[in-house]
């Protein structure tokens, strides 16, 4: 409650009398302030906890500055080969899994979706699909990588499974606030069920399922670029390797062109949007 | 007769070269004088009232507030003239998610530090007059509500309100009445004009309504492309200016 | 929203469809020179399904004690990188966006630096800021709030500034034409507006980043990561599991308690 208000009301309400009431309108009052106070106490407690005090970021600072001077001028060259092989690898993985995993979303999405089917089918699928939002792409792919081995496959699998996590929730939501009008009168002109789907859900969802459907592409090109730290295929295992070897030089010319990749995507994601609008 | 409490003179503005939105107008305001501006859209009539509280600066002319020419100044001087004169727009303007007492108390910001601002500091006279505004306004069990829950012709008497706070020498209204319906236009002009009054203020409003303005203007100017093509009172507004203001006939010019 | 049968046929004009189908071609070629680039091995294809139901038999039952004593410390520590680097993202970056803000910054230049560094923190994967961090601050959890506050800028800085620009000009000219400073202006013209959207963000990316942070990991950047990564090379598959549940667990927690947060603010 602002402070105003606060004021205001009590000029104007009576004062509690019993306990039971002044607590209330203790937190009525203050309740806000009262959680922002516990959570700086927190967050104190948290730094302390984890160690992080400004002597050890002043040290830190200092040391900073000469690693950045290792980092210059970026090495291209060197490894030339290896970067532009992973590189495509990584876009590659990209593009596959957002297309495996759209695909696979459109079926279960339907299938989640409380106003389309019974809880027996949407509780498992909705359990799938926040068990592999829940999940880093990094960590289902460290699981992937020892269940298929090394590789780009473990990454597409990573990534389609990723995909499915994001666009299946966003898909379910959106579904499920369908006017269900539409619907029923589709289904009372006697078609089947897929033309139900087709014309009755379809035309209210699609234009939010492709909006969903570029951001997880961009989601999957950004994390196709460090998959390959776990071995998962792409950039990041050529990136992982130099780093450990100290290779500063070629760690931050992979790092630009990764950048320059993004934003390259971030633009092309935006015409592609403005097609579909 | 008293000093006029406004008197422009020779206003011009333009947005293009050559295409000027206000084209050396001049006229005064009296005190406690209702004075309406009506015209066809396009005809200056909100730029002009920008110019007034300078939110927008004019090419050239003069705007004297008693005596201090406002197109001059800059930073603080400008605020403080600015205080001076109330403002009521044709979308209330309000701060949707204050509230209706705070809407009005944003009126004395102009009277207050930044840090006072921000924590709510406002004085007990400050507040007491709020509250006490709100109730002539008939807004009295609305002050702790959020102003976006309230209906078109509740909020422009909060737009007014905020604008009486300032204790301004002026009040300046800019189509006050064009997003209501007609039976709440005539209450919210009838709570300006006598609100006004009581304080002894002028107030200067434009609008389209004729009617309208005709009801409650102690004098009217009309504006055409930007030029001044009638000033006087009401009974002197005849069908014949009326189709000059409005007419398309461009043969006349 | 009132779609029907017509009006999605309708929906788009002729060259707006011939773009589209153009993209689909684009999509379905680029799709199949990826499939016979890639280097798959079919025969690990196939096998995937026993693979995983092997891997997932080992992680069977998991390991309780782990999960009491190693575990839920990781877990927390987890928490406390991912909301330290939120909330220091936040004070960072709340400035930053005002300046990228083209309804209170009418210089160009100054917009486009800040677009700028936004730009370049979004595209770098906070593993990757971790690997820089840990280079420089040596491995814990210092690297962690680091790396989840520079990644984190980016992503907050555009959304802010956003919401920013989409404040409504009338309720700031009513605000400027009572004659407040711009300081005053700012906060009860533009913060009132600003606020939902603010939290929001704020929420959105905390629950980001406890995602993110659970990784760091394993490049020595603090949280439950380095937990994970000794062991599943230890093999010790049960409590890898128990990891696994933990990280659900918070998560699924955070996520309700930002949906109940943002349900608040609204």
């Amino acid at each position: 409650m602002d402070a105003l208000t606060r004021k205001v009301l009590l000029a104007h309400e009576t004062k509690p009398s019993t306990i039971v009431e002044k607590g209330k309108r203790i937190i009525r009052f203050y309740g806000v302030q009262i959680l922002a106070a516990l959570f700086v106490i927190y967050l104190v407690y948290a730094a302390t906890t984890l160690g992080i005090n400004p002597k050890r970021i002043a040290q830190g600072v200092s040391q900073g500055k000469e690693f950045i001077g290792r980092l210059f001028p970026p090495d291209f060259i060197t490894r030339w080969e290896d970067i532009r092989h992973d590189m495509l690898e990584s876009l590659e993985m990209a593009v596959l899994a957002s297309i495996l995993g759209i695909v696979l979303s459109l079926p279960l999405g339907l299938l989640g979706a409380r106003n389309l089917m019974p809880p027996i089918i949407t509780w498992p699928i909705r359990f799938f699909i926040s068990f592999a939002r829940a999940f880093n792409p990094i960590i289902i792919g460290i699981i992937f990588v020892k269940a298929v081995g090394f590789g780009p496959l473990a990454g597409i699998l990573t990534l389609s499974v990723a995909s499915i996590g994001f666009i299946g929730k966003l898909f379910i939501e959106a579904i499920e606030e369908i006017s269900m009008k539409q619907v029923e009168a589709v289904r009372a002109s006697g078609a089947s069920f897929t033309s139900i789907i087709r014309y009755g859900v379809m035309p209210q969802v699609s234009a939010r399922f492709i909006g969903f459907s570029m951001y997880q592409f961009d989601s999957n090109l950004r994390n196709s670029t460090t998959l390959g730290i776990v071995g998962a295929g792409g950039i990041g295992g050529t990136l992982f390797a130099a780093y450990q070897r100290f290779d500063y030089q070629i760690v931050s010319a992979i790092v630009l062109i990764i950048i320059a990749l993004i934003i390259t995507d971030e633009y092309v994601s935006e015409r592609v949007r403005r097609i579909f609008q | 007769m008293e000093q006029p409490v406004l008197r422009i003179r020779n206003l011009t503005k333009s947005y293009f070269h050559n295409q000027p939105v206000l084209h050396d107008v001049s006229f005064d305001v009296k005190p406690e004088e209702i004075l309406i501006i009506i015209g066809p859209s396009g005809a200056g009539k909100s730029t002009l009232m920008r110019c007034i509280n300078h939110l927008i600066t004019p090419n050239s002319g003069h705007i004297y507030l008693k005596g201090i020419d406002i197109p001059t100044l800059h930073g603080k001087a400008m605020r403080e003239a600015r205080r001076r004169i109330g403002m009521v727009f044709q979308e209330f303007n309000l701060v949707e998610r204050l509230t209706v007492l705070e809407n009005l108390l944003i009126g004395r910001l102009g009277y207050m530090r930044p840090l006072d601002a921000l924590l709510q500091k406002y004085s007990p006279e400050d507040i007491a007059n709020a509250e006490a505004l709100l109730n002539r306004l008939g807004l009295g069990d609305f002050a702790l509500k959020r102003a976006d829950n309230l209906s078109g012709g509740q909020r422009q008497r909060v737009g007014i309100g905020r604008a009486l706070m300032q204790n301004p020498e002026l009040l300046l209204a800019d189509e006050p009445t064009s997003s209501l319906d007609p039976k709440t236009s005539v209450e919210v002009m009838q709570t300006m004009a006598e609100l006004a009054k009581e304080r002894r203020i002028p107030v200067l409003v434009n609008m389209h309504d004729v009617n309208l303005a005709k009801r409650f203007a102690d004098r009217i100017i009309g504006m055409r492309d930007g030029r001044i093509v009638f000033d006087g009172s009401t009974e002197e507004l005849t069908n014949t200016v009326l189709a000059e203001i409005y007419g398309g006939d461009s043969w006349m010019h | 929203m009132s779609n029907n049968l017509y009006s999605e046929w309708k929906h788009y004009s002729g060259p707006k469809r011939a773009m589209k189908t153009v993209f689909y071609a684009i999509v379905l070629a680029v799709a199949l020179v990826s499939f016979r680039n890639v280097e798959i091995i079919p025969e690990f294809l196939a096998d995937t399904p026993t693979q995983l139901a092997d891997l997932f038999k080992r992680m069977w039952p998991l390991d309780l004690k782990f999960l009491v004593h190693y575990v839920f410390p990781a877990i927390l520590e987890t928490l406390h990188i991912a909301t330290l680097g939120t909330v220091a993202t936040l004070m960072l970056t709340f400035p930053l966006a005002i300046l990228a803000s083209r309804n209170i910054v009418p210089n160009t230049g100054i917009r486009y630096i800040m677009k700028s560094i936004f730009v370049s923190s979004r595209s770098v994967n906070s593993l990757i800021w971790a690997l820089f961090y840990v280079a420089i601050f040596g491995p814990g959890s210092l690297a962690g709030v680091l790396a989840i506050m520079s990644r984190s800028i980016g992503f907050v800085g555009k959304l802010l500034s956003e919401a920013i620009e989409e404040s409504s000009s009338k309720q700031i000219e009513a605000v400027v034409s009572v004659g407040a400073s711009p300081l005053s202006v700012f906060l009860k013209g533009f913060w009132p507006q600003v606020r939902p959207s603010f939290i929001s963000i704020a929420l959105l990316r905390w629950d980001i980043n406890i995602r993110e942070t659970a990784v760091l990991g394993i490049v020595g950047a603090g949280g439950i990561g380095l937990l994970m990564e000794s062991a599943i090379d230890t093999f010790h598959w049960p409590g890898v599991a128990a990891i696994l549940l933990a990280i659900f667990a918070i998560v699924l927690l955070a996520e309700f308690l930002v949906t109940k947060l943002r349900k608040m603010v609204i």
